[in-house]
Protein backbone atom coordinates (compact mmCIF):
# COMPACT_ATOMS: atom_id res chain seq x y z
CA UNK A 1 0.00 0.00 0.00
CA UNK A 2 2.62 2.28 1.33
CA UNK A 3 5.15 1.78 -1.74
CA UNK A 4 2.02 2.10 -4.14
CA UNK A 5 1.24 5.54 -3.22
CA UNK A 6 4.84 6.32 -3.35
CA UNK A 7 5.02 5.36 -6.45
CA UNK A 8 2.22 7.09 -7.52
CA UNK A 9 3.82 10.02 -5.73
CA UNK A 10 7.01 9.80 -7.80
CA UNK A 11 5.29 9.21 -11.12
CA UNK A 12 3.30 12.78 -10.18
CA UNK A 13 6.40 14.63 -10.06
CA UNK A 14 7.53 13.16 -13.26
CA UNK A 15 4.90 14.49 -14.82
CA UNK A 16 5.31 17.80 -13.50
CA UNK A 17 8.80 17.82 -14.12
CA UNK A 18 8.47 17.33 -17.82
CA UNK A 19 5.52 19.83 -18.76
CA UNK A 20 7.83 22.09 -16.70
CA UNK A 21 11.09 21.45 -18.42
CA UNK A 22 12.31 21.17 -14.48
CA UNK A 23 15.51 19.07 -14.60
CA UNK A 24 16.63 16.39 -11.96
CA UNK A 25 19.61 18.58 -10.89
CA UNK A 26 16.95 21.70 -10.33
CA UNK A 27 14.89 19.17 -8.16
CA UNK A 28 17.97 17.76 -6.12
CA UNK A 29 19.05 21.34 -5.28
CA UNK A 30 15.44 22.64 -4.69
CA UNK A 31 14.95 19.35 -2.19
CA UNK A 32 18.75 19.79 -0.79
CA UNK A 33 18.13 23.54 0.03
CA UNK A 34 14.71 23.03 1.41
CA UNK A 35 16.09 19.62 3.47
CA UNK A 36 19.22 22.19 4.71
CA UNK A 37 17.05 24.73 6.18
CA UNK A 38 14.66 22.18 7.82
CA UNK A 39 17.93 20.13 9.67
CA UNK A 40 20.29 23.40 9.79
CA UNK A 41 19.52 23.29 13.65
CA UNK A 42 20.27 19.69 13.88
CA UNK A 43 24.02 19.09 11.84
CA UNK A 44 25.59 19.82 14.91
CA UNK A 45 23.56 17.05 17.04
CA UNK A 46 24.13 15.06 14.41
CA UNK A 47 28.03 15.43 13.81
CA UNK A 48 28.44 14.91 17.77
CA UNK A 49 26.32 12.34 17.61
CA UNK A 50 28.71 10.42 15.10
CA UNK A 51 31.54 11.73 16.78
CA UNK A 52 30.79 10.33 20.22
CA UNK A 53 29.73 6.91 18.24
CA UNK A 54 33.07 6.79 16.77
CA UNK A 55 34.79 7.61 20.27
CA UNK A 56 33.20 5.16 22.15
CA UNK A 57 33.87 2.17 18.59
CA UNK A 58 37.30 3.17 18.79
CA UNK A 59 38.19 3.41 22.55
CA UNK A 60 36.72 0.00 23.21
CA UNK A 61 38.80 -1.38 19.90
CA UNK A 62 41.55 0.68 21.80
CA UNK A 63 40.88 -1.38 25.24
CA UNK A 64 41.14 -4.39 23.83
CA UNK A 65 43.90 -4.10 21.69
CA UNK A 66 45.82 -2.58 25.13
CA UNK A 67 44.27 -6.08 26.81
CA UNK A 68 44.71 -8.53 24.33
CA UNK A 69 47.29 -10.16 25.12
CA UNK A 70 46.29 -10.67 28.31
CA UNK A 71 42.79 -12.58 27.59
CA UNK A 72 42.24 -15.86 27.04
CA UNK A 73 40.93 -17.87 23.42
CA UNK A 74 37.38 -17.98 24.53
CA UNK A 75 37.30 -14.65 25.51
CA UNK A 76 39.07 -13.09 22.87
CA UNK A 77 35.94 -14.77 20.16
CA UNK A 78 33.23 -13.46 22.46
CA UNK A 79 34.92 -10.02 22.58
CA UNK A 80 35.11 -9.64 18.66
CA UNK A 81 32.24 -11.96 17.51
CA UNK A 82 29.78 -11.02 20.52
CA UNK A 83 29.26 -7.36 20.16
CA UNK A 84 29.13 -7.85 15.81
CA UNK A 85 26.53 -10.57 16.95
CA UNK A 86 24.56 -8.41 18.76
CA UNK A 87 24.23 -5.68 16.74
CA UNK A 88 23.51 -7.85 13.72
CA UNK A 89 20.37 -8.91 15.49
CA UNK A 90 19.75 -5.21 16.81
CA UNK A 91 20.19 -4.19 13.18
CA UNK A 92 17.19 -6.44 12.54
CA UNK A 93 15.03 -5.65 15.33
CA UNK A 94 15.45 -2.05 15.08
CA UNK A 95 12.94 -2.26 11.68
CA UNK A 96 10.47 -3.14 13.74
CA UNK A 97 9.74 0.69 15.00
CA UNK A 98 9.96 2.52 12.19
CA UNK A 99 11.02 5.33 14.93
CA UNK A 100 14.72 3.42 14.94
CA UNK A 101 14.21 2.49 11.41
CA UNK A 102 17.55 4.65 10.76
CA UNK A 103 19.92 2.58 13.11
CA UNK A 104 20.11 -0.41 11.17
CA UNK A 105 22.43 0.59 8.71
CA UNK A 106 25.07 1.12 11.32
CA UNK A 107 24.50 -1.52 12.87
CA UNK A 108 24.70 -3.46 10.04
CA UNK A 109 27.94 -1.72 8.94
CA UNK A 110 29.43 -2.53 12.37
CA UNK A 111 28.68 -6.28 12.18
CA UNK A 112 29.81 -6.04 9.16
CA UNK A 113 33.46 -4.91 10.45
CA UNK A 114 33.00 -7.11 13.95
CA UNK A 115 31.94 -10.52 12.49
CA UNK A 116 34.31 -11.27 10.11
CA UNK A 117 36.61 -10.24 12.57
CA UNK A 118 35.44 -12.18 15.47
CA UNK A 119 35.56 -15.12 12.97
CA UNK A 120 39.13 -14.86 11.91
CA UNK A 121 39.76 -14.73 15.22
CA UNK A 122 38.29 -17.77 16.02
CA UNK A 123 40.15 -19.69 13.09
CA UNK A 124 43.38 -17.89 14.88
CA UNK A 125 42.82 -19.77 17.85
CA UNK A 126 41.42 -22.36 17.32
CA UNK A 127 41.90 -23.84 13.63
CA UNK A 128 45.50 -25.57 12.55
CA UNK A 129 47.47 -24.51 9.08
CA UNK A 130 48.41 -21.51 7.48
CA UNK A 131 45.93 -21.53 4.67
CA UNK A 132 44.64 -17.58 5.28
CA UNK A 133 42.96 -17.99 1.77
CA UNK A 134 41.25 -20.75 2.53
CA UNK A 135 39.93 -19.48 6.07
CA UNK A 136 38.55 -15.82 4.54
CA UNK A 137 36.79 -17.47 1.37
CA UNK A 138 34.53 -19.84 4.27
CA UNK A 139 34.44 -16.85 6.76
CA UNK A 140 32.92 -14.18 3.61
CA UNK A 141 30.96 -17.44 2.20
CA UNK A 142 29.11 -17.97 5.61
CA UNK A 143 28.40 -13.89 5.79
CA UNK A 144 27.68 -13.53 2.10
CA UNK A 145 24.21 -16.12 3.37
CA UNK A 146 23.94 -14.18 7.03
CA UNK A 147 23.46 -11.24 5.03
CA UNK A 148 21.85 -12.04 2.05
CA UNK A 149 18.78 -14.70 4.03
CA UNK A 150 17.42 -11.60 5.79
CA UNK A 151 17.72 -9.12 2.94
CA UNK A 152 15.33 -11.51 1.04
CA UNK A 153 12.97 -11.17 4.03
CA UNK A 154 13.35 -7.43 5.00
CA UNK A 155 14.87 -5.52 1.59
CA UNK A 156 17.24 -3.41 3.34
CA UNK A 157 19.72 -2.03 1.33
CA UNK A 158 22.37 -2.43 3.56
CA UNK A 159 22.02 -6.16 4.07
CA UNK A 160 22.20 -6.12 0.28
CA UNK A 161 25.58 -4.05 -0.27
CA UNK A 162 27.60 -6.09 2.46
CA UNK A 163 25.85 -9.42 1.46
CA UNK A 164 27.02 -8.84 -2.33
CA UNK A 165 30.21 -7.68 -0.58
CA UNK A 166 30.54 -10.86 1.17
CA UNK A 167 29.82 -12.57 -1.98
CA UNK A 168 32.57 -11.42 -4.07
CA UNK A 169 34.82 -12.06 -1.31
CA UNK A 170 34.17 -15.85 -1.42
CA UNK A 171 33.62 -16.32 -4.64
CA UNK A 172 36.98 -14.53 -5.71
CA UNK A 173 39.02 -16.57 -3.50
CA UNK A 174 36.97 -19.90 -5.07
CA UNK A 175 38.02 -18.61 -8.68
CA UNK A 176 41.16 -17.73 -7.45
CA UNK A 177 42.24 -21.12 -6.03
CA UNK A 178 40.73 -23.10 -9.04
CA UNK A 179 43.52 -21.52 -10.46
CA UNK A 180 42.05 -18.96 -12.84
CA UNK A 181 45.00 -16.78 -14.00
CA UNK A 182 44.54 -13.08 -12.48
CA UNK A 183 43.62 -11.61 -15.61
CA UNK A 184 39.93 -14.09 -16.51
CA UNK A 185 39.19 -13.71 -12.91
CA UNK A 186 38.95 -9.99 -12.89
CA UNK A 187 37.17 -9.73 -16.83
CA UNK A 188 35.03 -12.67 -15.33
CA UNK A 189 34.13 -11.02 -11.82
CA UNK A 190 34.03 -7.56 -13.19
CA UNK A 191 31.54 -8.31 -15.71
CA UNK A 192 29.52 -10.57 -13.30
CA UNK A 193 29.24 -7.40 -11.03
CA UNK A 194 28.53 -4.94 -13.39
CA UNK A 195 25.65 -7.40 -14.47
CA UNK A 196 24.05 -7.49 -10.83
CA UNK A 197 24.50 -3.93 -11.25
CA UNK A 198 22.70 -3.37 -13.81
CA UNK A 199 19.55 -5.85 -12.08
CA UNK A 200 19.92 -3.89 -8.37
CA UNK A 201 19.59 -0.42 -10.47
CA UNK A 202 16.33 -1.30 -11.58
CA UNK A 203 15.21 -2.04 -8.27
CA UNK A 204 14.05 -0.07 -5.04
CA UNK A 205 18.28 -0.59 -3.44
CA UNK A 206 19.25 1.83 -6.81
CA UNK A 207 21.44 3.86 -4.49
CA UNK A 208 24.47 1.49 -4.40
CA UNK A 209 24.18 0.59 -7.80
CA UNK A 210 26.88 3.47 -9.00
CA UNK A 211 29.71 1.98 -6.76
CA UNK A 212 29.06 -1.90 -7.76
CA UNK A 213 28.93 -0.39 -11.63
CA UNK A 214 32.38 1.89 -10.68
CA UNK A 215 33.63 -1.52 -9.17
CA UNK A 216 33.02 -4.13 -12.01
CA UNK A 217 33.94 -1.30 -14.66
CA UNK A 218 37.10 -0.62 -13.29
CA UNK A 219 38.07 -4.58 -12.81
CA UNK A 220 37.05 -5.55 -15.84
CA UNK A 221 38.84 -2.63 -17.98
CA UNK A 222 42.17 -2.99 -15.97
CA UNK A 223 41.76 -6.65 -16.11
CA UNK A 224 41.24 -6.69 -20.26
CA UNK A 225 44.19 -4.28 -20.06
CA UNK A 226 46.36 -6.33 -18.56
CA UNK A 227 45.63 -9.17 -21.38
CA UNK A 228 46.02 -7.13 -24.37
CA UNK A 229 49.07 -4.30 -23.31
CA UNK A 230 51.67 -4.54 -25.63
CA UNK A 231 50.29 -7.38 -27.58
CA UNK A 232 49.98 -5.98 -31.48
CA UNK A 233 47.37 -5.97 -32.97
CA UNK A 234 44.77 -7.04 -30.31
CA UNK A 235 45.68 -4.01 -27.87
CA UNK A 236 43.59 -2.11 -30.43
CA UNK A 237 40.93 -4.06 -29.68
CA UNK A 238 40.55 -1.95 -26.46
CA UNK A 239 39.45 1.02 -27.98
CA UNK A 240 36.40 -0.48 -29.28
CA UNK A 241 35.19 -1.88 -25.77
CA UNK A 242 35.57 1.23 -24.73
CA UNK A 243 33.35 3.08 -26.95
CA UNK A 244 31.11 0.22 -26.35
CA UNK A 245 31.30 0.73 -22.77
CA UNK A 246 30.60 4.40 -23.53
CA UNK A 247 27.53 3.55 -25.42
CA UNK A 248 26.25 0.70 -22.99
CA UNK A 249 26.37 3.52 -20.12
CA UNK A 250 23.30 5.27 -22.00
CA UNK A 251 21.72 2.58 -22.09
CA UNK A 252 21.82 1.52 -18.38
CA UNK A 253 21.83 5.17 -17.42
CA UNK A 254 24.78 5.30 -15.19
CA UNK A 255 27.17 8.04 -15.51
CA UNK A 256 29.61 6.02 -13.34
CA UNK A 257 30.25 4.23 -16.25
CA UNK A 258 30.62 7.06 -18.33
CA UNK A 259 33.06 8.20 -16.26
CA UNK A 260 35.25 5.04 -15.98
CA UNK A 261 34.85 3.95 -19.88
CA UNK A 262 36.00 7.82 -20.29
CA UNK A 263 38.44 7.93 -18.31
CA UNK A 264 40.07 4.03 -19.54
CA UNK A 265 39.63 5.48 -22.97
CA UNK A 266 41.56 8.49 -22.36
CA UNK A 267 44.11 6.09 -20.54
CA UNK A 268 44.46 3.70 -23.77
CA UNK A 269 45.08 6.90 -26.03
CA UNK A 270 47.51 8.24 -24.42
CA UNK A 271 49.24 4.24 -23.57
CA UNK A 272 48.74 4.12 -27.71
CA UNK A 273 50.52 7.04 -28.62
CA UNK A 274 53.36 6.83 -26.25
CA UNK A 275 54.04 3.44 -27.47
CA UNK A 276 53.44 3.57 -31.06
CA UNK A 277 53.59 7.10 -32.25
CA UNK A 278 56.22 8.75 -30.07
CA UNK A 279 59.36 7.97 -32.06
CA UNK A 280 57.38 7.95 -35.07
CA UNK A 281 56.84 11.87 -36.13
CA UNK A 282 58.21 13.35 -32.98
CA UNK A 283 56.55 13.37 -29.35
CA UNK A 284 55.41 16.95 -29.72
CA UNK A 285 53.20 16.30 -32.99
CA UNK A 286 51.84 12.48 -30.96
CA UNK A 287 51.28 15.42 -28.18
CA UNK A 288 49.26 17.59 -30.03
CA UNK A 289 46.96 14.66 -31.76
CA UNK A 290 46.20 13.93 -28.22
CA UNK A 291 45.05 16.72 -26.82
CA UNK A 292 42.29 16.68 -30.13
CA UNK A 293 41.65 13.13 -29.26
CA UNK A 294 40.89 13.91 -25.77
CA UNK A 295 38.57 17.07 -26.61
CA UNK A 296 36.78 14.97 -29.07
CA UNK A 297 36.11 12.39 -26.57
CA UNK A 298 35.31 14.77 -23.97
CA UNK A 299 32.88 16.43 -25.65
CA UNK A 300 31.27 13.45 -26.72
CA UNK A 301 31.25 12.30 -23.14
CA UNK A 302 29.50 15.21 -22.11
CA UNK A 303 26.88 14.45 -25.12
CA UNK A 304 26.43 11.16 -23.81
CA UNK A 305 26.11 12.08 -20.00
CA UNK A 306 23.33 14.95 -21.09
CA UNK A 307 21.93 12.22 -22.84
CA UNK A 308 21.29 9.67 -19.36
CA UNK A 309 20.13 12.72 -17.65
CA UNK A 310 16.98 13.16 -19.83
CA UNK A 311 16.51 9.42 -20.25
CA UNK A 312 16.68 9.02 -16.54
CA UNK A 313 14.08 12.09 -15.94
CA UNK A 314 12.03 10.83 -18.39
CA UNK A 315 12.13 7.12 -17.74
CA UNK B 1 9.73 -20.62 -13.80
CA UNK B 2 10.40 -18.90 -17.97
CA UNK B 3 8.99 -15.54 -16.73
CA UNK B 4 11.63 -15.79 -13.23
CA UNK B 5 14.31 -16.81 -15.82
CA UNK B 6 13.10 -14.01 -18.77
CA UNK B 7 13.24 -11.13 -16.35
CA UNK B 8 16.03 -12.14 -14.54
CA UNK B 9 17.96 -13.54 -17.16
CA UNK B 10 21.01 -10.42 -16.91
CA UNK B 11 21.08 -11.37 -13.08
CA UNK B 12 20.89 -15.03 -13.70
CA UNK B 13 23.82 -14.56 -16.26
CA UNK B 14 25.59 -12.34 -14.15
CA UNK B 15 25.94 -14.66 -10.78
CA UNK B 16 26.63 -17.61 -13.21
CA UNK B 17 29.46 -16.67 -15.18
CA UNK B 18 32.10 -16.27 -12.74
CA UNK B 19 31.02 -19.90 -11.33
CA UNK B 20 30.75 -21.48 -14.57
CA UNK B 21 34.28 -20.28 -15.25
CA UNK B 22 35.41 -21.44 -11.94
CA UNK B 23 34.09 -25.65 -12.42
CA UNK B 24 36.02 -25.22 -15.70
CA UNK B 25 38.89 -24.42 -14.44
CA UNK B 26 38.68 -26.54 -11.70
CA UNK B 27 38.05 -29.91 -13.70
CA UNK B 28 40.79 -28.58 -16.24
CA UNK B 29 43.20 -28.43 -13.34
CA UNK B 30 41.62 -31.99 -11.53
CA UNK B 31 42.46 -33.75 -15.14
CA UNK B 32 45.63 -32.44 -15.18
CA UNK B 33 46.15 -33.66 -11.93
CA UNK B 34 44.41 -37.25 -12.87
CA UNK B 35 46.71 -37.75 -16.28
CA UNK B 36 50.11 -36.67 -13.82
CA UNK B 37 51.41 -39.43 -11.30
CA UNK B 38 51.79 -37.51 -7.68
CA UNK B 39 55.16 -36.68 -6.26
CA UNK B 40 56.46 -39.61 -4.44
CA UNK B 41 59.94 -37.86 -2.89
CA UNK B 42 60.49 -35.48 0.07
CA UNK B 43 61.96 -31.83 -0.75
CA UNK B 44 64.38 -30.73 1.52
CA UNK B 45 64.19 -26.54 1.27
CA UNK B 46 65.22 -23.77 3.81
CA UNK B 47 64.10 -20.31 4.20
CA UNK B 48 66.13 -17.54 5.20
CA UNK B 49 68.95 -18.74 3.13
CA UNK B 50 71.09 -16.97 0.84
CA UNK B 51 74.04 -19.22 0.00
CA UNK B 52 73.09 -19.43 -3.35
CA UNK B 53 73.93 -16.11 -4.61
CA UNK B 54 76.57 -14.97 -1.82
CA UNK B 55 79.60 -16.42 -1.44
CA UNK B 56 80.15 -14.70 1.46
CA UNK B 57 77.05 -16.31 3.42
CA UNK B 58 78.54 -17.64 6.72
CA UNK B 59 75.29 -20.62 7.36
CA UNK B 60 75.81 -23.20 4.08
CA UNK B 61 74.08 -26.34 3.43
CA UNK B 62 75.55 -28.82 1.95
CA UNK B 63 74.79 -32.14 0.67
CA UNK B 64 77.98 -34.48 0.43
CA UNK B 65 77.61 -38.40 -0.10
CA UNK B 66 73.81 -38.03 0.23
CA UNK B 67 74.11 -36.36 3.46
CA UNK B 68 73.36 -33.05 4.43
CA UNK B 69 75.82 -31.16 6.13
CA UNK B 70 75.22 -27.84 8.19
CA UNK B 71 78.53 -25.87 7.68
CA UNK B 72 79.09 -22.00 9.57
CA UNK B 73 81.96 -19.78 8.80
CA UNK B 74 82.27 -16.84 11.24
CA UNK B 75 82.14 -13.71 8.95
CA UNK B 76 84.92 -11.43 8.28
CA UNK B 77 83.39 -8.36 8.13
CA UNK B 78 81.88 -6.69 11.16
CA UNK B 79 78.85 -5.34 8.87
CA UNK B 80 78.23 -9.18 8.23
CA UNK B 81 77.27 -10.23 11.63
CA UNK B 82 73.75 -9.36 10.59
CA UNK B 83 73.22 -12.82 8.99
CA UNK B 84 70.54 -14.82 10.16
CA UNK B 85 70.82 -18.72 10.69
CA UNK B 86 68.20 -20.99 8.04
CA UNK B 87 65.87 -22.34 8.85
CA UNK B 88 65.54 -26.29 7.30
CA UNK B 89 62.36 -27.83 6.22
CA UNK B 90 61.33 -31.02 4.55
CA UNK B 91 58.31 -31.58 2.70
CA UNK B 92 56.36 -35.01 2.64
CA UNK B 93 54.28 -34.84 -0.43
CA UNK B 94 52.59 -38.72 0.47
CA UNK B 95 51.61 -37.29 3.65
CA UNK B 96 51.64 -34.02 2.67
CA UNK B 97 53.09 -32.43 5.57
CA UNK B 98 55.72 -30.02 6.44
CA UNK B 99 58.05 -30.00 9.10
CA UNK B 100 60.53 -28.02 10.36
CA UNK B 101 64.34 -29.59 11.32
CA UNK B 102 66.09 -27.40 13.81
CA UNK B 103 69.50 -26.43 12.84
CA UNK B 104 72.36 -26.39 15.39
CA UNK B 105 73.05 -23.31 17.55
CA UNK B 106 76.01 -21.81 16.97
CA UNK B 107 77.68 -21.37 20.28
CA UNK B 108 80.96 -19.99 19.42
CA UNK B 109 80.16 -17.40 16.53
CA UNK B 110 83.84 -16.98 16.09
CA UNK B 111 84.40 -20.73 15.56
CA UNK B 112 84.05 -23.23 12.39
CA UNK B 113 81.27 -25.54 12.26
CA UNK B 114 80.64 -28.59 10.18
CA UNK B 115 78.00 -30.60 11.45
CA UNK B 116 75.69 -33.93 10.05
CA UNK B 117 71.82 -33.00 10.03
CA UNK B 118 70.80 -36.35 12.36
CA UNK B 119 67.21 -35.84 11.57
CA UNK B 120 68.52 -36.57 8.07
CA UNK B 121 71.06 -39.53 8.66
CA UNK B 122 70.94 -42.52 6.48
CA UNK B 123 68.32 -40.93 3.75
CA UNK B 124 70.17 -40.89 0.70
CA UNK B 125 70.37 -37.15 -0.76
CA UNK B 126 69.45 -36.06 -4.35
CA UNK B 127 70.71 -32.20 -5.45
CA UNK B 128 69.54 -32.27 -9.16
CA UNK B 129 66.87 -30.12 -9.57
CA UNK B 130 64.66 -32.47 -11.00
CA UNK B 131 63.13 -35.32 -8.77
CA UNK B 132 63.52 -38.94 -10.10
CA UNK B 133 59.78 -38.83 -10.83
CA UNK B 134 59.96 -35.65 -12.76
CA UNK B 135 59.04 -32.57 -9.92
CA UNK B 136 60.82 -29.61 -9.89
CA UNK B 137 60.62 -27.28 -6.61
CA UNK B 138 59.23 -24.25 -7.84
CA UNK B 139 58.04 -20.43 -6.75
CA UNK B 140 54.96 -20.31 -8.70
CA UNK B 141 53.71 -16.75 -9.30
CA UNK B 142 50.60 -16.73 -10.92
CA UNK B 143 50.84 -13.04 -12.97
CA UNK B 144 50.14 -9.54 -11.55
CA UNK B 145 47.37 -8.69 -9.65
CA UNK B 146 44.59 -6.57 -10.33
CA UNK B 147 41.84 -4.62 -8.91
CA UNK B 148 40.06 -7.80 -8.84
CA UNK B 149 42.56 -10.28 -7.30
CA UNK B 150 43.38 -7.66 -4.81
CA UNK B 151 40.00 -7.07 -3.36
CA UNK B 152 38.51 -10.35 -3.93
CA UNK B 153 41.09 -13.08 -4.95
CA UNK B 154 42.81 -13.23 -1.70
CA UNK B 155 45.57 -10.88 -2.99
CA UNK B 156 48.74 -11.16 -3.58
CA UNK B 157 50.44 -13.34 -1.24
CA UNK B 158 47.81 -16.20 -2.29
CA UNK B 159 49.31 -15.74 -5.69
CA UNK B 160 52.40 -16.29 -4.32
CA UNK B 161 53.39 -20.13 -2.68
CA UNK B 162 56.15 -22.98 -3.74
CA UNK B 163 55.13 -25.99 -5.54
CA UNK B 164 55.96 -29.19 -6.63
CA UNK B 165 56.00 -28.75 -10.53
CA UNK B 166 55.49 -31.53 -13.45
CA UNK B 167 54.33 -29.77 -16.70
CA UNK B 168 50.87 -28.33 -16.08
CA UNK B 169 50.19 -30.11 -12.46
CA UNK B 170 51.46 -29.20 -9.21
CA UNK B 171 50.83 -29.53 -5.22
CA UNK B 172 51.21 -26.69 -2.97
CA UNK B 173 53.84 -27.07 -0.25
CA UNK B 174 51.90 -26.52 2.41
CA UNK B 175 53.42 -23.89 5.48
CA UNK B 176 56.24 -22.72 3.27
CA UNK B 177 57.95 -19.38 3.91
CA UNK B 178 56.03 -17.24 1.53
CA UNK B 179 59.57 -15.73 0.25
CA UNK B 180 63.49 -16.90 -0.42
CA UNK B 181 62.49 -20.29 0.17
CA UNK B 182 65.49 -22.40 -1.52
CA UNK B 183 65.78 -25.87 -2.74
CA UNK B 184 67.88 -27.87 -0.88
CA UNK B 185 67.63 -31.93 -2.22
CA UNK B 186 65.42 -34.61 -3.20
CA UNK B 187 65.09 -37.71 -0.45
CA UNK B 188 65.51 -40.61 -2.87
CA UNK B 189 64.81 -43.69 -0.91
CA UNK B 190 63.51 -45.40 -3.76
CA UNK B 191 65.36 -47.90 -6.05
CA UNK B 192 64.19 -45.40 -8.85
CA UNK B 193 65.42 -42.62 -6.82
CA UNK B 194 68.61 -44.42 -5.80
CA UNK B 195 69.42 -45.53 -9.31
CA UNK B 196 69.09 -41.46 -10.90
CA UNK B 197 71.94 -41.00 -8.26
Amino acid sequence: MHNNAKKDALQKIVTLAQNHDITLDEIGAHLTKSHLKDKSGKWLSRLLGYLGAAFIFGGLALFITMQWDALSSPTRVIITYGPGLVAFILGILVLKDVRYEKASTPLFLKSALLLPTGMFVFLNEYADGDDTQLAAMIVFGILAIQFLIPFLAVKRTSLLFFGYLFWNGSLGILMDRAEIPGEFLGIALGLSIMMVAWTIDRTDHRAIAPFWYFLGSVGLLWSVFDVVEGVVPWDLLYLPLTIFLMLISTRMHSRTLLLVSTFALLGFLGYYTEEYFADVTGWPIALMIMGFLLIGVSAYAVKLGQKIKHETLSA
Amino acid sequence: MKHFVKENLVLMVGITLPLLLTVIFFIATQFDRSVTDPPRHSVVYASNYYAHNNMKAPYRLIVKDSTLHFKYTPPKDDDKRHWQKPRLFVFDPVANESKEIELPAIDDPEEKVDIIISELTGQNMNTLKTSPDGYTFEYNYRGNGNLMTELFGGGYRSRTQYVLRKGASSVKVPNAIRYNAQFIAWIVNTPEGAHAQ
